[in-house]
């Protein structure tokens, strides 16, 4: 059954894209303390919500373009559920992550903590939106759910890509 | 950080935490303080469901204790009933928290159990298809019983306010107190009518709720 | 379904012994939302007072001023480590989907922890024992990890079977979170905290080490350490 029918979180939806918003920025700080420096709290929810913001229509498009396409509004709140999904996802591993960061020595640690958690939580938050963008039922036409899922799984690897190296090239810069 | 450093600061946002619930809750017991100051992240959600699941008894208990100190002191129950009803009233929340939390499962969805029982039937499989069509009715009654939680539960919250409002409008005028016995012996009964909805429930998971449906008939 | 239990409040030693006797009924309880607040201080309570009694046990290898301190130690590295990673569960779980109640995963976590805790104490006399023997280090050393492997097992299949029951999207995933991020968190506060298990000719057994890097430069050095390549002659002698 798709998750779709029903509350999508057994929290307020308001409340999980605070969390998306919040999340980035505190795994920003655990980079901001061992650096002395802010930017990666500013840096960090551009990354998440920027790149999200210049790729998601190009799945919209690509998704079309295979004959699979959800309507417009079904895949905006697809994303919105998927960006809930990564902020309560990232608000269980941020202190985990925290801990592990301030509790070692090497700056190493610090980016593999802030940046486990950003990562398993972007991977919940692509592993959610790919089950709201599924159909109830599923796709009957195979060669149409194969195309849309490689649709999908290039885009997912193309976005966490861009993201993933942003993200590096903002963690060694400040830390190391 | 060292682990001195880390240590007072996980002490410092739960002791700050603390001061939230408390503030939130009006009450907090030193074990409760000790225990969220030292796991927050543990103890300080629990502090907030407790809050939440037991607000329909504390919101009865609070309503009678502002009552009593009103002239409508003579019509309310007697601390033990009072009590009793309270109890009846998170028994309750409770249950609807529970019929909430099972018909939110993927597997007690009706229109997925529906659907089920149309395949089989459609393939010829009448044996199976009157198992899922059974189970459609169960689900039915599951909903309907929720409902019927969520209705008297929000018949009781009505009462309950309208108890406090009476209870301050009979401090301004004593002389209306008696009549307002009629308000308290409505909310008595309809808290101790949950009791009905409990034997209802219990009817519905053991199967019998014809026998239910009969002996409510023939009782007077 | 929905079974008409005994949601009256029980002491703590007999929700102690509902634990160990019959966890079906403790999960029944927690997933009822009966009495979570209490269940929940008694699992704590268990956790500190079981670990304390494996700390002390563990520090009279070597005796002396380290059975006390392992005792205060390890209930703060398991009741910490369950402090960071217990809401890992219900966030991993909620983000697919799963709908969860916060408490009642806290309380199912924290009772697991218990029941690994109650069997890790168990298993002091085993302790006792290798101290009595005089085993060598190296095989204490091993035998604790079998010890508290078997313990954590255990805990693990509670909140396996738990969660499994209720059949809900993403649970597997949910529950193997958790032990990653349980794995890692405990790793690294355990090491911070280090040591518990002292070899008897230490010299001078401090509260704590100084901090010389993270879990992962160590368990690096270790194998190293296991090729051959050392990094210092020996360690240390007790002056006699």
């Amino acid at each position: 059954m798709s998750v779709a029918t029903r509350e999508p979180f057994p929290i307020p939806r308001g409340l999980a894209i605070a969390l998306a918003a919040a999340g980035p920025v505190a795994a920003g700080a655990i980079l901001a303390v061992r650096a002395r420096d802010a930017s990666p709290m500013l840096a960090a929810p551009v990354i998440v919500f920027g790149v999200v913001a210049a790729t998601g229509p190009a799945l919209y498009i690509a998704s079309a373009a295979v004959g699979h396409a959800p309507p417009l509004a079904a895949v905006v709140r697809a994303f919105g559920v998927a960006l809930g999904a990564f902020g309560v996802a990232l608000a269980g591993l941020i202190l985990p992550a925290a801990f592990i960061a301030v509790s070692s020595v090497s700056a190493g640690t610090t980016i593999a903590a802030s940046s486990g958690a950003i990562a398993i939580a972007g991977y919940l938050g692509l592993r959610r939106l790919a089950t709201e963008l599924r159909p109830p039922g599923g796709v009957s036409d195979g060669v149409a759910a194969l195309a849309s899922s490689a649709v999908f799984l290039v885009w997912a690897g193309a976005t966490v890509a861009i993201a993933g190296r942003l993200w590096w090239d903002l963690a060694v810069e400040v830390v190391s | 950080m060292s682990l001195a450093a880390i240590g007072v600061g996980y002490a410092v946002i739960g002791a700050l935490v603390a001061l939230a619930i408390a503030g939130f809750r009006r009450r907090l017991s030193w074990v409760d303080a000790v225990l969220i100051v030292g796991l927050w992240p543990l103890y300080a959600p629990l502090s907030f469901a407790r809050a939440e699941a037991g607000r329909g008894e504390a919101e009865l208990v609070a309503a009678l204790a502002r009552a009593k100190a009103s002239p409508l002191a003579s019509v309310l129950p007697d601390a033990e009933s009072a009590r009793i009803l309270g109890a009846r009233l998170r028994e309750a929340g409770a249950r609807l928290a529970d019929l909430d939390e099972v018909l939110a499962r993927p597997d007690f969805d009706p229109a997925t159990a529906e659907q089920r029982a149309s395949e089989l039937a459609a393939r010829g499989a009448t044996a199976a298809a009157a198992t899922a069509q059974l189970r459609v009715r169960t689900l039915g009654q599951l909903r309907a019983l929720r409902e019927r939680y969520r209705s008297e539960l929000d018949e009781v919250g009505e009462l309950i306010a309208q108890l406090v409002a009476q209870a301050e409008l009979v401090r301004l005028q004593p002389a209306i107190a008696h009549s307002s016995g009629e308000l308290v012996r409505e909310l008595v009964a309809r808290v101790e009518g949950l009791g009905d909805l409990f034997a209802y429930q219990a009817a519905i998971e053991t199967g019998d709720e014809a026998e239910y449906a009969a002996a409510a008939e023939r009782s007077p | 379904m929905i079974a008409a239990l005994d949601g009256a409040p029980r002491p703590a030693l007999g929700m102690i012994d509902l634990l160990l006797r019959d966890r079906e009924a403790m999960l029944a309880r927690i997933r009822k939302g009966s009495d979570v607040a209490a269940i929940m201080r008694t699992m704590i309570a268990t956790i500190a007072v079981c670990m304390a009694i494996v700390g002390a046990a563990l520090g009279s290898y070597r005796g002396g001023a380290q059975i006390g301190y392992a005792a205060i130690k390890l209930p703060i590295v398991l009741l910490g480590t369950a402090a960071l990673s217990a809401p890992a569960l219900s966030a991993i779980g909620a983000a697919l989907g799963r709908p969860s109640r916060l408490s009642a995963d806290l309380a199912l976590v924290m009772a697991a922890l218990a029941f690994g805790a109650l069997l890790l104490a168990a298993c002091t006399p085993l302790i006792m024992v290798g101290r009595a023997l005089e085993l060598d280090y190296h095989r204490m050393i091993l035998a604790t990890v079998a010890m508290f492997s078997i313990a954590g097992l255990a805990a693990l299949r509670m909140v396996w079977r738990a969660v499994a029951l209720e059949a809900a999207p993403g649970w597997r995933t949910a529950v193997a979170g958790l032990c990653v991020v349980f794995a890692l968190v405990g790793g690294q506060l355990s090491w911070a905290l280090r040591p518990y298990l002292v070899r008897p000719r230490t010299p001078e057994a401090p509260f704590l080490r100084d901090v010389e890097g993270s879990l992962f430069d160590a368990v690096t050095g270790a194998f190293r350490s296991a090729r051959g390549i050392y990094w210092r002659d020996e360690a240390p002698l007790r002056e006699r």
